[in-house]
């Protein structure tokens, strides 16, 4: 098994997502299902620029232990 | 700790002893490096009552614990000081090359004290090390100085500078020490510090090895992270406007989302801090108006500060020591005010604010040169611009008029006279003397009347981050020992480090409701004690901000420092080890007279009266009751800000401060 950090937008479903924010997924488990876990539509996934460790990502990426999923670019800071 | 030199150097700029000294391993155990080794030697061995511009006041220049060690984005230096702005601890940092410089002559840190008769500086490498005679370095501007420094021949190596410009020598109270062609440590007057001693610059050119215990696993973690960052880089067609559409779109909610540190990197390495400007207006983290005004009263907001703009005059990125993001970079200027200046470096976020928007100023040419002129000058934009944002708005008003101005037209967005203003402040000319040291030294001459127009927190003046936005903000506003500093924490930096997997008692971020946020709360009390702690440890390391944006899973802080030591330390033991940091620091300023508590936000900054309009119409900021949440969370009284003494004996800081470093 493998978990990964999700930081979902509001109107997903969060069922599968521990308190923290964390996913368990089988080895070998897709961005895509992710995405379906989340109910999310790929393509409004594409149009949120859905991002695996900040690197915009197409559905079909595998993830890896530890990965951080979101689902837009913002950022803080100067 | 392995990967620390385990040697301060002392350096008396009035007899012009130089002593080295080692410090006693339990110090490093403690409070690491950086801010942390500065905050023991200088709460030590400062007097109370010292005046920040005498001769017992101490300057130090410091590195990180785990700077050297291959380690990314652990390459920050720090000047650490009694601030002549606030009267109490201050302390600025900066990237570049500098911190490593330090470590490899031998030692983490460098303090000098006394006062020199005649302008000097400092120079070091592995066999030399001595005061020089800076005469024909005074009155030249921070990047011609450190041109001139750097050919200093020591071996084959080019020497690392750190070196104030006019500012500086001027004494101006937001005066910083620059390095790297003016990139500049420029809070809490550190400059004038250095000015105060006649000490131009430290130059620095030893190469002594770096070590560290586990090179294997510090190898590995930053292996996995360069990895990372080099996937993150936004899509060609993605447009830097984007973000101020994306800050439309967060302004408007009526809830607050957590954000994901990773997401950051892409935007930084492409744009680099500039990216933020429309975006942060527009969702109401960028004040406007000297923090007066809202989104819609910048004229051509999005197209005047397009991020793409500024790209097209970039000529080269650039990365500090060991940082695979590089969100530096050089843009071409040379067409400007007769070709005076060929480059500069690309503005930060902060100063284009402070410039632009905070000024109502939408000419981004402008903001270039004044860049420059500042960098040049040693002056810290953020303070800069808050000042002249005072002196329009006190203008405006009638509480200055044009035969103190210089005849200057002290408008909103009159680019031009603000570009001689600036040019006054930094020559300490006419009002621009009565201007350089910031908002609190002005109001002391222009009257108590002009006190509302003011935007400064315990005399410093605030980052480009709006208070009223982010409560968790106003609290570090308020709270830091150095204080009006942007970079110690908020609200959305909390979402964006994940503290809470690191560490048991630290909340997890939600989606909340903005109205809610701004109801002071337990919850963000000990969400803003785990950010300042931990923002401590950053600083202990050498680490950068944009690392610890990036979050705890992505930049692994905890992993590093264990792997450096060779501890097998948790979350929680080094949250401790930054609220001991945080509290040294703390009680530093209360043995200088500061009462935590008599440190208030402004009323304008607080919302109180809230603006009427834009994405923070009818927000109120209770920061004062706010602070005490964050009080009591560090284990301080949480009425007068004051740690505790059991807390004091719990961090372990009376046997702490009984040790000295001892003459080798």
């Amino acid at each position: 098994m493998i978990r990964v950090r999700v930081t979902a937008p509001p109107g997903c479903s969060r069922k599968k997502l521990d308190e923290r924010g964390w996913m368990e997924l089988p080895d070998g488990a897709r961005l895509s299902n992710v995405l379906k876990a989340l109910r999310m539509p790929k393509l409004l996934a594409r149009l949120l620029m859905v991002s695996i460790n900040g690197a915009v990502a197409s559905p079909d990426t595998e993830l890896a232990d530890g990965d951080s999923i979101a689902f837009f670019s913002m950022i803080s800071g100067g | 700790m392995k990967s620390c030199m385990g040697h301060i150097l002392e350096v008396d700029l009035s007899n012009g002893t130089i002593v080295k000294k080692k410090v006693p391993e339990v110090v490093y155990d403690q409070v690491l490096s950086g801010k942390g080794l500065g905050a023991w030697y200088l709460y030590k061995h400062i007097p109370p009552g010292a005046d920040p511009l005498g001769a017992d006041n101490i300057v130090g220049f410091v590195s990180g614990a785990l700077t050297g060690t291959g380690a990314l984005m652990c390459g920050r230096w720090m000047v650490v000081t009694k601030s002549p702005l606030t009267g109490g601890w201050g302390d600025a940092n900066c990237g570049g090359s500098f911190s490593p410089a330090i470590k490899q002559c031998g030692v983490d840190a460098i303090f000098f004290k006394g006062i020199s008769e005649k302008p000097v500086y400092f120079f070091m490498d592995n066999e030399v090390c001595e005061i020089r005679d800076a005469s024909e370095y005074w009155g030249i501007d921070a990047v011609e100085a450190e041109l001139k420094l750097q050919e200093i021949k020591s071996g084959k190596k080019k020497p690392s500078v750190a070196v104030i410009g006019t500012a500086g020598e001027n004494l101006s109270l937001i005066s910083g020490v620059c390095n790297e062609g003016g990139r500049i440590a420029a809070r809490s007057g550190v400059g004038a510090v250095m000015g105060s001693k006649k000490l131009k610059a430290v130059v620095l050119a030893g190469n002594q090895k770096i070590n560290c215990e586990d090179k294997e696993k510090v190898k590995e973690l930053s292996k996995d992270l360069a990895a990372k960052v080099k996937k993150a880089y936004p899509p060609g067609v993605m447009k830097g406007r984007i973000y101020g559409t994306l800050g439309k779109v967060m302004g408007a909610l009526p809830i607050s989302l957590p954000l994901d540190g990773p997401t950051n990197i892409a935007p930084l390495r492409k744009w680099g801090t500039s990216v933020n400007t429309v975006m942060a207006v527009n969702m109401g983290d960028g004040p406007v108006k000297n923090w007066g005004g809202v989104p819609k009263d910048v004229s051509a907001l999005a197209k005047s500060f397009d991020p793409d703009n500024i790209l097209t005059r970039e000529t080269k990125k650039y990365h500090c020591y060991a940082c695979p993001l590089g969100c530096g970079g050089v843009i071409d200027i040379s067409d400007l005010n007769g070709g005076e200046f060929a480059q500069t470096h690309k503005p930060e976020y902060e100063t284009i604010q402070a410039f632009g928007p905070l000024l109502l100023n939408n000419k981004l040419k402008t903001i270039f040169y004044i860049n420059e002129l500042l960098n040049r000058a040693g002056m810290d934009s953020i303070s800069a611009g808050n000042t002249i944002a005072y002196a329009i708005e006190c203008f405006e008003n009638g509480l200055i008029d044009k035969n103190e101005t210089c005849g200057l037209e002290l408008k909103w967005g009159n680019d031009q006279d603000i570009v001689k203003l600036v040019k006054l402040m930094v020559a300490r000319e006419g009002i621009g003397d009565k201007l350089a040291d910031g908002v609190r030294k002005a109001v002391e001459y222009f009257g108590p009347e002009t006190a509302k127009y003011a935007m400064h927190v315990g005399g410093q003046e605030p980052g480009m981050h709006d208070s009223r936005f982010d409560p968790q903000l106003a609290v570090h506003f308020m709270t830091e020992p150095a204080p009006g500093k942007h970079t110690i924490g908020s609200g959305g930096m909390y979402g964006n480090m994940a503290l809470w997997d690191i560490c048991s008692w630290a909340p997890t971020a939600k989606p909340h409701s903005k109205k809610a946020d701004h109801i002071p709360n337990e919850e963000i009390g000990i969400a803003s004690c785990a950010t300042a702690c931990y923002s401590m440890l950053v600083d202990g390391a050498g680490g950068c901000y944009y690392g610890q944006l990036m979050g705890v899973h992505m930049w692994k802080l905890i992993d590093y420092l264990n792997a450096a030591a060779g501890w097998q330390r948790t979350g929680d033991e080094f949250l401790e080890m930054g609220k001991r940091i945080q509290t040294l620091r703390h009680m530093f300023n209360i043995k200088h007279g500061i009462k935590p508590a008599d440190r208030h936000l402004p009323k304008r900054m607080q919302g109180d009266p809230p603006l009427r309009s834009g994405p923070l119409k009818n927000l109120t900021t209770l920061a004062d009751d706010q602070a005490k949440y964050h009080w009591q969370a560090m284990g301080y009284d949480p009425e007068t800000g004051v740690p505790k003494e059991e807390t004091i004996e719990a961090l372990n800081i009376p046997s702490l401060l009984a040790l000295e470093a001892e003459v080798i």
